[in-house]
């Protein structure tokens, strides 16, 4: 009983401060100004959305609606809106989504039609090429305002190009000309580079040499036919360009073969177009005054890697509705406009056409020509198991681990099996 | 003495029911989903008992033996690189008095960077054109033209040494710790019998560090088992899959797939694998008297 003395005062003055601290946590959630909607947007920090994030203030003070950013790679942001929008939680109320990711989380519900909300809240789309809503569109449902349209095109050193008095490629086989010459010049450390590493980088590069090359990753009922004749001659033609690029291309992914050509290293390779931000920003880049974009070789499709802002079907009607102001503030041709100083491939048919632009942004002509090229990889559940079997075999074959026929048949074996178990097949 | 029993459990009751529900709980539900067909995100694949089928598909699934093997060529090689360097730091850190504190500090640099951190740091600095150890190597004439992340030994190689680098201290560490708390008295007597510097280390000291040594290779073993980060941030698994470790596998089920019936098994069985070397050892601390 006298040890109890000691100790009941400690313990009433425990539960006193946790009393007071629950009270405080209630009161900060309920407090007025926590009235306010809240929306939470989930992204991946690239330029222009960084300068859309610097510029969200605005937004606020506009309408009152608070905006939280998170921002987490990649890899993260694909997985927590999954997680998301399994867990019904609604954390966060817009997304970042590509066509590619439209299969999964439409599949779970998880992603609110936008045009209801259009209709009420008397948003016109038409602005937006037709081709883009259809890529941000699951079966016929509109589900993304296209933000960026972020375009593989091939970037090229203009001054080396003269110098060498080097045509731009429209083929392939100019395309690998045109490496082998700027190779051998020694003006670059490299003629070329590729998103060689077991990424899904390595994928979007690809997906251009197979189409380029008469291919395509499904038949026309559907079925995977990664193995054909015409992949076989792509992967061999992607291998053959391996001695032009630097030794240690096939570890690079976005990140370092975009970082060689606007250091300087590189004399021509297939890039993203949201790397323009960093091509004509004199802090970063090296090459400024003496690099172009051109379509990519060939008449085939393109990858089309563009993303755009969807909403979380789990949020709160409010939330639903003060994101959608958001995302449509976000995608506005003013924004556009705004934010096509940094490189940002705009969605809007008024920007893209726009002659005092075309005239400022020398890269737009090379935009508006691979545009009508573009399309969207696959849009169904199982993107990402797809694309880590087929990124692990194709680095298996450019790297020599695998032959190539026996690394694409693997591949298609993989691909079938997974098809299969998600009933897709 | 009943009595004492039962206050007994009741003191150490709230601590046991945290226990099991913070570890029991999972393990079981593992053990459970490991036995159905369940993929957490896709609403096509219908959530159904399979029984042990899961356990059949990862025997004859190509990938998870090469994974599995690859995990343990790089414990193997990591640990006992590890231990060998660990005891020689610990023994030079026993032998000096001045400025051990600052030793000591700057060993527990390594261990206390995120291992994604490390990762990523090492990528760039094994990256061909531009990584500071690849141009070292280079300089050194023993690096020609492959890359290093390139070449499916070389990569290996690299993944292991990154791993030393960030656990040696802590093996030299607590092996530091075991040394610090021989007796000594046995020494004292080895000296006055006339015991060369290696005599002693061999029939005295080294002996004497078992239980230390059991429990430096116990965490590490556990540890090194379980990389994922480090292997993530370098290689992804490439070159093809010469660098997937069993636990990357596993992520890529869980977190690409969501297929958590499969990847439930594959922990199953990693785990598994895991609790008997950590039993085996446990054995050897126990005859060794350190149990």
């Amino acid at each position: 009983m006298k040890e109890m003395r000691g100790v009941a005062p400690i313990m009433i003055g425990l539960v006193i401060i946790l009393a007071i601290v629950v009270a405080a946590g209630v009161w900060y959630a309920t407090r007025p100004s926590a009235k306010k909607v809240e929306i939470n947007f989930l992204i991946s920090p690239v330029p222009s959305i960084e300068k859309l994030v610097d510029t969200i203030p605005e937004f606020e003070a506009e309408t009152g609606i608070d905006v939280t950013v998170t921002k987490v790679s990649y890899d993260d942001m694909c997985e927590k809106a999954a997680l998301d929008v399994k867990s019904k939680t609604g954390t966060y109320t817009v997304f970042w989504v590509e066509p590619a990711h439209l299969g999964r989380l439409v599949g779970l519900e998880g992603l609110e039609p936008l045009e209801p909300l259009a209709e009420r809240l008397d948003v016109d789309l038409t602005d937006f090429p037709q081709s883009y809503l259809n890529n941000f569109s699951y079966e016929g449902v509109l589900y993304a305002f296209p933000f960026e349209s972020c375009l593989m095109v091939m970037a090229y050193r203009t001054d080396l190009f003269d110098e060498l008095d080097l045509s731009v490629p429209t083929t392939w086989e100019d395309y690998k000309e045109a490496a082998i010459a700027l190779d051998e010049s020694g003006k670059v450390s490299s003629g070329t580079s590729i998103m060689g590493a077991r990424h899904e980088a390595l994928f979007c590069e690809y997906c251009n040499f197979l189409w380029g090359f008469g291919g395509s990753l499904f038949d026309e009922t559907g079925y995977p036919s990664i193995n054909t004749p015409e992949a076989v001659e792509a992967l061999e033609f992607l291998k053959s360009l391996l001695p032009y690029a630097p030794a240690g291309t096939l570890t690079y992914t976005w990140t370092e073969s975009g970082t060689a050509f606007i250091v300087g290293d590189i004399g021509t390779e297939i890039i993203f177009s949201d790397w323009t931000a960093d091509m004509v920003n004199p802090e970063t880049s090296g090459v400024i005054g003496k690099w172009a974009y051109a379509p990519i070789p060939g008449t085939g499709p393109t990858f089309f890697g563009g993303y755009g802002w969807a909403i979380n079907a789990y949020a709160s009607d409010e939330e639903k509705e003060a994101a959608f102001r958001f995302a449509n503030w976000a995608t506005s041709a003013e924004m556009q406009r705004r934010l096509i100083e940094l490189g940002l491939t705009p969605t809007r048919i008024s920007v893209m056409e726009d002659p005092e632009l075309i005239a400022e942004y020398f890269y737009l002509s090379a935009y508006a020509e691979t545009m009508d090229r573009a399309q969207p990889v696959m849009k169904i559940p199982v993107y990402f198991e797809l694309m880590d079997s087929i990124t692990m075999h194709l680095n298996a074959a450019l790297s020599g681990i695998e032959d190539i026929q026996s690394a694409l048949n693997s591949a298609q074996s993989e691909w079938e099996e997974i098809m299969s178990a998600a009933d897709l097949i | 003495m009943m009595r004492r029993t039962k206050k007994g459990w009741l003191f150490i009751a709230p601590a046991l029911i945290l226990l099991i529900s913070i570890v029991g709980y999972p393990i079981v539900y593992l053990l459970v989903t490991s036995t159905y067909q369940y993929n957490y995100i896709n609403p096509a694949v219908p959530r159904e008992f399979v029984g042990l089928s899961n356990y059949g598909r990862l025997i004859q699934d190509s990938r998870f033996l090469q994974t599995s093997l690859n995990t343990a060529i790089f414990t193997s090689s990591a640990i006992v690189i590890e231990f060998i360097l660990g005891l020689l730091l610990a023994t030079l850190l026993f032998k000096v008095s001045r400025g051990r504190r600052t030793y000591i500090a700057l060993l527990l640099i390594p261990m206390l960077m995120m291992p994604i951190a490390v990762g990523l740091t090492w990528r760039f600095m094994y990256n061909h054109e531009y990584g500071i150890f690849s141009y070292l190597l280079r300089e050194a004439g023993l690096l020609g033209e492959t890359a290093l992340l390139v070449n499916p030994h070389t990569a290996l190689l690299c993944i292991i040494f990154t791993d030393i680098w960030e656990w040696t201290p802590l093996m030299a560490l607590i092996l530091f710790a075991g040394l610090m708390a021989l007796p000594l008295e046995p020494f004292e007597k080895a000296k006055i019998d006339g015991a060369s510097g290696w005599q002693t280390f061999r029939h005295l000291t080294f002996p004497l560090l078992i239980p230390s040594v059991m429990v430096a290779l116990l965490i590490r073993i556990a540890d090194a088992a379980r990389v994922l980060d480090i292997v993530y941030r370098i290689t992804g698994g490439g070159p093809g899959i010469a660098t997937e470790t069993a636990h990357l596998f596993s992520y890529k089920i869980f977190f690409k797939s969501f297929n958590v019936g499969y990847g439930s098994a594959q922990i199953v069985i990693l785990l598994a694998i895991i609790l008997v070397v950590c039993v085996i050892l446990f054995k050897v601390l126990e005859r060794t008297g350190g149990g």
